[in-house]
């Protein structure tokens, strides 16, 4: 550029900026150190006065970033706590400002005296800069912060001060998961599953960096020391330059290198529960004919053996009572010349019939995976990952291992005075949840659809910044005279040199050079390739499909007669169920020679298939959308 | 000893407003320029309240214009305690806080400042101060 070149500045110190209002009384030392003397004073003293705030309003021509033929004179203003230190500037000052970053500075200057070396580290650094043309004035401020670290070279005697702003401390300062939360500007997606707030140990920088991670958008304290956040959002550009507006030879493009660009981000939230299944076996049993009791002398199943026999089903249990018909009393027969006697006494203790129906419940342990791959179209072949997890909190063991309560009374034999609501469905008393019959549920404990919602999309915001940023790596640099009109996110263009950018800045940095009266701005542009004006996402947790049905085989409860001609030598012991008795040794059909059983009621549940017990991983496709919002480029030979 | 009620450029009260607040108006079709400041004390425990009539006089927050008849004049600069407030703020009127203000990040006031310059002419009007009315502070 050639009607801007360093020459043509000139500089000055004239702190006040062309003479208008060299009073700051509010500014007083006095008031800065009061300001932070957190517990000075002692505790109960009474203090009047006043607070007072500046203002210092700028009105600027456009004039004063005009590149035509001219001259431009400047002048810094620099606060060192509550002293003036422009007139003692050397070398040159820099400020540099960055996306999610503090912005920093550094500064030369004379110091007055040994002793205020000891004093520079902590102080505030206010920078101005007032610009002149012929006719226009423009006073700005390029820095608020404070001094981080001095360095003296003793023998230039000069003292390097290096200062930046709170950009570390503002999240620090937060006493609340709401105030952090209102330093991202409601743009950052908050998950109490993935990423808590505790009130307990609160540590709300932590907090913050892990939000920070999923806004479209970035964070900066601005000139001014006020905190913006800064939405990735690439609209028509607030000023373009012109090559006569640009250095010569400072154009640059910065491609993205391919790890910052993968082929493809692949986000997933596994969020671990369980699968709680219900299965319902309907039995029955009847007994042998009468004339069995008579010719073979077989024994009479006892109503107490069939209850022992049901209740004592390992892993199951009896839906409601079941049905145990006794025999009506009386006289069968004869057969013979004998007769199977029922007696009224001792009908009631028989089980000549029963049906019941006999139910499990048990949990299975499922991850489902809730993921997405965003494409980016990188030259990198690898792909990046978001990863995440939560776990439910349900005590699915206590679930499956809880007895039903009793719908009758433990008390009253009749007139119950609470008797139970409703029509008795057999599960009363088992905790919730109850899974359909013969189906499953997916039981996700403590862990809410809302909150599976936040945490899909806070998985998916990740992916998405990650993609934007790395797409943000492509960039545009260029210089031009001291332009302090932009702050981090502002849209500007370029046209110089064969190469058209439009995008947004990322980074700047300020030089004003004291001994040469040079002064330049340096911007980065972020010119993505996206798809889109704005960067920003809509994601959905699918609900994977849970069609589990079970019909499970009821056993084949009959009569196994042992001892007997009739038995059969060598049964499939899983088909041995029901009653199993054996044949009295006096009977004439008594065989010592064929087996005889444990006289017993034996019932074999079915297996559980291992299919439906064994750790199960699920995986349901996120519904999203995500744009990044593109910049523009191109280059003309 | 002085206050600690102050004026601040955050919540959470870390930053102290020591140098003029910079706002930038164009010369021709200048928009409005708003800022937030944060009045209070890092100091919990304690509370101000004006010095006139403790607890019973609101605190309060004026323009000062330093230099009238040159600058930029009062009526540029509205002051309210929300956003929404600056819309329908009268320009150059004091702005009224709570008759109690306490220390601590809790208890600090927003104070929105928005500047539309009507001068439209180029140069640094510094003129203008924002001022609270003598202010009593004590423990709470």
């Amino acid at each position: 550029m050639a009607a801007f070149s360093a020459g043509a500045y000139d500089h000055a110190f004239d702190i006040d900026g062309g003479g208008a209002g060299s009073g700051m009384a509010a500014f007083s030392a006095g008031a800065y150190d009061h300001a932070f003397d957190i517990d000075g004073g002692g505790a109960g003293s009474v203090e009047t006065g006043t607070a007072s705030a500046g203002l210092e309003i700028s009105v600027v021509s456009p004039l004063v970033f005009s590149s035509a033929s001219g001259s431009i004179s400047w002048a810094p203003s620099v606060a060192v706590g509550a002293a003036d230190v422009s007139a003692r500037l050397a070398g040159s000052l820099k400020i540099s400002a960055a996306e999610d970053a503090a912005r920093v500075a550094t500064l030369t200057l004379i110091p007055a005296s040994a002793a205020d070396l000891e004093g520079y580290e902590g102080q505030t650094v206010t920078i101005d800069v007032t610009l002149f043309r012929p006719g226009q004035t423009a006073s700005f401020r390029l820095f608020t912060g404070s001094v981080e670290r001095s360095e003296f070279a003793l023998a230039e005697r000069l003292v390097t001060l290096s200062c930046r702003d709170g950009w570390q401390e503002r999240p620090a300062a937060c006493a609340s998961a709401a105030e952090v939360e209102a330093l991202l500007g409601g743009l950052a997606t908050v998950s109490g599953k993935l990423l808590p707030w505790s009130n307990a140990k609160p540590d709300p920088a932590a907090y913050f960096s892990g939000l920070l991670e999923t806004i479209p958008g970035a964070t900066a304290i601005d000139s001014g020391g006020v905190w913006q956040v800064v939405p990735w959002t690439i609209g028509a550009p607030a000023a373009t330059f012109s090559a006569a507006e640009v250095f010569d030879g400072s154009v640059d493009i910065i491609t993205a290198a391919r790890a910052d660009v993968p082929a493809a981000v692949r986000a997933t939230l596994a969020v671990r529960g369980h699968r709680l299944h219900s299965a319902e076996v309907d039995v029955d049993w009847t007994a042998v004919d009468y004339s069995r009791y008579i010719i073979d002398g077989l024994p009479t199943l006892p109503r107490a053996t069939v209850l022992g026999a049901l209740n004592g089903i390992d892993g199951w249990e009896v839906r409601g009572d079941p049905v145990i018909v006794a025999p009506t009393p009386g006289s069968y027969g004869p057969i013979q010349g004998a007769y199977y006697v029922v007696s009224a006494e001792h009908a009631p203790s028989i089980c000549q019939s029963f049906t019941a129906t006999l139910y499990r419940r048990w949990y299975q342990e499922i991850e489902i995976v809730h993921a997405i791959t965003i494409d980016l179209g990188g030259a990198s072949s690898r792909d990046d990952s978001i990863n995440a997890a939560v776990s439910s909190d349900f005590d699915a063991s206590a679930w499956e291992s809880a007895a039903r309560a009793t719908a009758v009374s433990e008390i009253y034999a009749a007139n119950d005075p609470h008797p139970p609501t409703g029509t008795p469905t057999g599960y009363e008393g088992l905790p919730e949840p109850w899974p359909p019959t013969n189906g499953a549920v997916d039981h996700l404990g403590n862990i809410s659809a809302p909150e599976l919602q936040a945490a899909v999309s806070q998985v998916v915001a990740r992916a998405m910044r990650r993609a934007a940023a790395g797409q943000r790596r492509r960039s545009v640099r260029f210089a031009r005279p001291l332009d302090p009109r932009w702050e981090v996110g502002a849209v500007l263009a370029i046209d110089a040199g064969g190469v058209a950018a439009t995008g947004q800045v990322s980074e700047i940095e300020h030089e004003l050079d004291i001994d040469s009266g040079a002064l330049a701005s340096t911007f980065t542009l972020a010119v993505p390739a996206g798809n889109g004006a704005v960067t920003g996402y809509t994601a959905t947790a699918g609900t994977p499909a849970n069609t589990v049905t079970h019909a499970l085989t009821a056993p084949d409860l009959g009569n196994w007669v042992g001892a007997s001609y009739d038995t059969l030598p060598d049964p499939d012991e899983d088909a041995v169920q029901g009653f199993l008795c054996n044949v009295d040794p006096l009977s004439d059909n008594y065989d010592d020679e064929a087996p005889a059983y444990v006289t017993q009621f034996r019932i074999v549940m079915p297996d559980i298939a291992a299919p439906l017990r064994d750790p199960l991983t699920v995986e349901s496709p996120i519904t999203a959308t995500v744009t990044i919002a593109s910049g523009n480029l191109e280059i003309a030979f | 000893m002085a206050l600690s009620f102050f004026f601040h450029t955050d919540a959470a009260l870390t930053t102290p407003v020591v140098a003029r607040l910079p706002f930038v108006q164009a010369v021709a079709d200048p928009v409005p320029a708003d800022r937030v400041l944060y009045f209070g004390s890092p100091r919990s425990g304690r509370i101000c309240q004006a010095a006139s009539d403790p607890g019973v006089d609101p605190v309060t927050i004026a323009i000062a214009d330093a230099n009238s008849g040159s600058g930029s004049p009062t009526g540029d600069v509205r002051l309210a305690l929300t956003s929404g407030g600056l819309d329908t703020a009268v320009g150059g009127d004091p702005l009224t806080l709570p008759e109690t203000i306490a220390g601590g990040v809790a208890g600090a006031v927003a104070v929105h400042v928005r500047v539309l310059d009507s001068t439209h002419a180029s140069g640094v009007n510094r003129d203008l101060t924002l001022v609270t009315n003598t202010l009593r502070e004590v423990n709470a």
